[in-house]
């Protein structure tokens, strides 16, 4: 009986028997992250307001979260994080300042505006099938 | 004999042999974040996490913004972090701050 087993796929150009983990494009013998549930959305926050959009990631542990977001809508530009940019950045005149976390139920992500107008922006979110906990 | 091979997974919905990359579970001809088994840590100023690879690697770090309250760094204006030939580097805050990290397999920088 075999003590060696399980999937390997290796990259072009590398023979599946001599590689180094690099030169695979899978191997079941290391974790890969996955792709729990994503989605997409839009957040509207009134003049000088705080609005925080909430979805249930319905995991057993808290996952880990990458969330991007396009400020100004329809301009392409999408950033890493609602906070990536610091307290203060502007992005064609919007200031923002936000946070986004992940507890054992939900992701939020929080909006407040310095605006004199009501702000919308999208956002997409990834979550992981990895925990983010201590 | 075969020009075109290789391994793909559709996801639900979709015709594998149509399906656009975004349409895949995975495809042989893209390469997969392989990771290390994930850590945490914890302390104040830099910590230094050796990472024991030949190159850069790419990384994720996690923090724990407030109890049960966690956030991929870059989604927060706290903690950083920066990753050498030797160590994954967390700049932490002057007060102790709890991290969980992901390594992987795969050149980053």
């Amino acid at each position: 009986m075999t003590t060696s087993h399980g999937v390997k796929i290796s990259r072009a150009g590398y023979g599946i028997t001599t590689n180094t983990v690099e030169e695979l494009v899978f191997s079941s013998g290391y974790g890969t992250i996955k792709i729990v549930k994503e989605g997409s959305g839009t957040l509207v926050v009134g003049a000088g307001d705080t609005e925080t959009a909430t979805v249930a990631h319905s995991q057993s542990f808290v996952p880990m979260v990458m969330v991007f977001v396009e400020l100004n809508q329809g301009t392409g530009r999408w950033y890493h994080g609602m906070s990536n940019l610091p307290n203060g950045a502007t992005d064609d005149g919007i200031t923002v300042s936000s946070a986004t976390y992940v507890d054992d139920t939900n992701l939020y992500l929080t909006l407040i505006s310095s605006l004199g107008s009501s702000k919308t922006i999208s956002y997409k979110y990834y979550m992981f099938g990895d925990t983010a906990e201590y | 004999m075969a020009t075109n091979y290789g391994f793909k997974i559709s996801k639900a919905g979709y015709d594998v042999e149509d399906a656009t990359n975004d349409q895949l579970i995975m495809s042989s001809g893209f390469n997969m974040l392989k990771s290390k088994p994930a850590g945490t840590t914890s302390g104040t100023g830099d910590i230094n996490v050796a990472h024991s690879l030949a190159y850069i690697p790419f990384c994720f770090v996690i923090e724990k913004i407030s109890a049960n309250h966690y956030s991929i760094i870059g989604d927060t204006n706290e903690a950083q972090f920066e990753v050498d030939s030797t160590n994954l580097v967390i700049n932490a805050d002057v007060a102790t701050d709890y991290f969980r990290y992901y390594i992987f397999y795969h050149q980053g920088y």
